[in-house]
């Protein structure tokens, strides 16, 4: 598993890749990208993004689940454990 | 030079002169934003599109304001193909129209998403259920603990300390995807979720 972060227009993500699919990658900002933590398969905590953080799963052949935006001391979190998710990671804006 | 950067200033203070956006400042009052005013404010602050101010621009945001933004956000991914469907507790799934999904799939159509909401839905949603579940805006652990305790989910000696630190660290006592825990978690007062 490795660990990589993402940078996307003027979203900054981080992004866990499952099973060594790899994602397209840019240098994110450390100081932005350590804006949030905690990041599991199932949520992520926004730690000090100041204007709100989420979490997201991208899913083999089937839609991309997201979690709401949360405030500072956060967690976003999604419904379900989804199956087949071949990355995961937050989004700050 | 020197009049020209005093100048600017001085008109950017007046109460008549149009925000980039196109609002007076006048015309954003917040005046229904009550404790979230500040959040109200930040995110006119963030620089937010012009439909997205007048929406914010009174300080709260109704139901049929975020489905507004939310029919923005589908028309525009409309055009890249993609649909989307929100969940009405929260959160959504981004779709592809046609029902294919290349392995860079996420890759290529979060920044259209992103896109997407710039335009209609940076902050629309989030401040609708923030002030929806909280609009008193109270301390988390203060509307949290009670609903727990009354769902037989924390005894009646755990405290508000203790949710905190349980929060933070993610070890809550109980399942925290039951049920019970989610309506909790979502709607801890009671306001606007059938259980």
């Amino acid at each position: 598993m490795s660990i990589k972060n993402v940078l996307l227009g003027a979203a900054v993500l981080g992004a866990v890749v499952v099973g060594g699919v790899a994602v397209d990658v840019a240098s994110a900002p450390e100081a932005k990208a350590a804006c949030y933590g905690s990041v599991t398969l199932m949520k992520g905590k926004n730690n000090s993004c100041s204007n709100g953080a989420r979490h997201w799963n991208a899913i083999k052949n089937a839609p991309s689940k997201y979690g709401d935006w949360v405030g500072r001391g956060k967690f976003s979190s999604q419904k379900l454990c989804w199956a087949n998710v071949v990355s995961y990671g937050m989004t700050a804006r | 030079m020197v009049a020209a950067s005093l100048i600017v200033p001085l008109a950017g203070c007046s109460a008549t002169q149009p925000q980039p956006s196109g609002l007076s400042r006048s015309e954003v009052t917040l005046e229904s934003a009550g404790p979230w005013t500040d959040a109200f404010r930040a995110a006119l602050d963030d620089g937010v599109s012009p439909f997205e101010e007048r929406i914010l621009a009174d300080g709260s945001v109704t139901p049929e304001e975020v489905e507004a933004a939310h029919e923005r956000v589908r028309r525009c991914l409309a055009d890249s193909g993609l649909g989307i469907d929100y969940d009405p507790d929260g959160g959504f799934e981004l779709e592809s129209l046609d029902g294919k999904y290349p392995d860079d799939f996420f890759e290529r159509s979060d920044p259209i998403l992103r896109s997407c909401e710039e335009r209609a839905d940076e902050y629309v949603t989030y401040l609708f259920a923030e002030t929806r579940r909280n609009p008193e805006r109270r301390d988390d652990a203060e509307i949290t603990v009670p609903c727990l305790q009354a769902a037989g989910l924390v005894g009646a000696d755990y405290s508000e300390q203790q949710w905190r630190a349980d929060y933070d660290a993610d070890t809550f006592p109980f399942d925290s995807t039951s049920d019970e825990a989610q309506q909790c978690a979502l709607d801890p007062l009671g306001l606007w979720r059938t259980p």
